[in-house]
């Protein structure tokens, strides 16, 4: 884990650049999927996956902007990422696209209940974003996005 | 700075008024004479829950009116359902009619069964209209949760649950305005 500045204010205990870079983490770890699966895809799945690329390469540096402007360092991407399971054809990256949506709707849920204000909105909008993503690429609905501990 | 008790539920009466829990709220309205409050956050709970419902209601009404889209149509409904299940779980119903103690009968009304069900008479006469109207209105309320997380008198956990409904909502509108 990295050891992001504390925040100087007083008050809770909640170290927003930690979850900011938690959040960084997870965006880094998606964009590096999307580059796996679009290989995988063709036609309409390819330019979809592609314009998410896209999306969450403009989302991850939005976040190294929040948090160096916060005086956190910027979580790099990991030198190298382990797969859930094998990508080998255009059925294993639309697995493997769902669940990264669905992983980064959790962080993004999670950082809904640390943050405050602004940063909490970002946050929501992070969710709302990978759910959208989740429930098109699965083609269906969970009832709550993000919470692992209401599902199933 | 938090804003006072009575703004609170001031707010959250005002927010509900396009919304069918307003009758949960007529009691409470501020006055001067008002004793006891109910927690702000019960309130929103309430109300958000009851627009779930009042969405579930809507499938329903749409379901009658095009059985074929129904394996659809329900499930996404079905999920509504959980949504107001989990926002007001039949213990904090039973506070809420406590709390409100001048309006008890309607707030258990209200709070334990769905609200009227739209008229199957105000669907649009084809499926596509009534998918987009069913869309237009996820997308309302998926905006609606995310003012609400700006909101005071609720707790971070409610946040969590009040940002994942919003979610979803999102997502129901996506996969409606989606091409087959």
């Amino acid at each position: 884990m990295t050891s992001p500045a504390p925040t100087t204010t007083s008050g809770p205990v909640v170290d927003v650049v930690e979850v900011l870079q938690e959040a960084l983490a997870a965006e880094h770890a998606v964009v590096y999927g999307y580059g796996v699966a679009g290989a995988r895809l063709a036609g309409r799945d390819r330019d979809r996956a592609l314009r998410a690329y896209d999306r969450h390469r403009a989302q991850r540096d939005e976040l190294v902007r929040v948090v160096a402007g916060r005086g956190g360092d910027p979580v790099a991407p990991a030198a190298a990422y382990a797969l859930p399971h094998p990508v080998e054809d255009a059925r294993d990256a639309l697995a493997l696209v769902t669940l990264l949506e669905e992983r980064l709707a959790a962080v993004w849920a999670d950082a809904v209940l640390e943050l405050r204000g602004d940063l909490q909105q970002r946050a929501a909008e992070g969710l709302r974003g990978a759910a959208v993503a989740a429930a098109l690429w699965r083609r269906g609905s969970v009832p709550f996005p993000g919470l692992p501990e209401r599902a199933g | 700075m938090l804003p006072g008790r009575r703004q609170v539920v001031r707010t959250a009466v005002v927010a509900a008024a396009a919304v069918t829990t307003t009758t949960v709220l007529a009691g409470c309205l501020p006055g001067d004479d008002d004793p006891e409050p109910p927690d702000p956050e019960l309130l929103l709970r309430a109300r958000v829950a009851g627009e779930a419902r009042a969405l579930a209601a809507r499938y329903a009404a749409t379901v009658e009116r095009f059985p074929a889209a129904r394996t659809e149509l329900a499930t996404l409904g079905a999920e509504h359902e959980e949504h107001a299940r989990a926002l007001l779980p039949r213990r904090a119903a039973r506070a809420l009619a406590s709390a409100t103690s001048t309006a008890t009968a309607t707030a258990t009304g209200t709070a334990s069964s769905a609200p009227s069900p739209s008229p199957t008479s105000t669907v649009p006469s084809t499926l596509r209209a009534a998918r987009a109207e069913l869309a237009e209105a996820e997308r309302v309320a998926s905006r609606r949760r995310l003012r609400e997380l700006r909101g005071t008198g609720r707790s971070p956990e409610l946040a969590r649950l009040l940002a994942s409904v919003g979610a979803c909502e999102a997502a129901h509108a996506a996969l409606l305005s989606a091409d087959a």
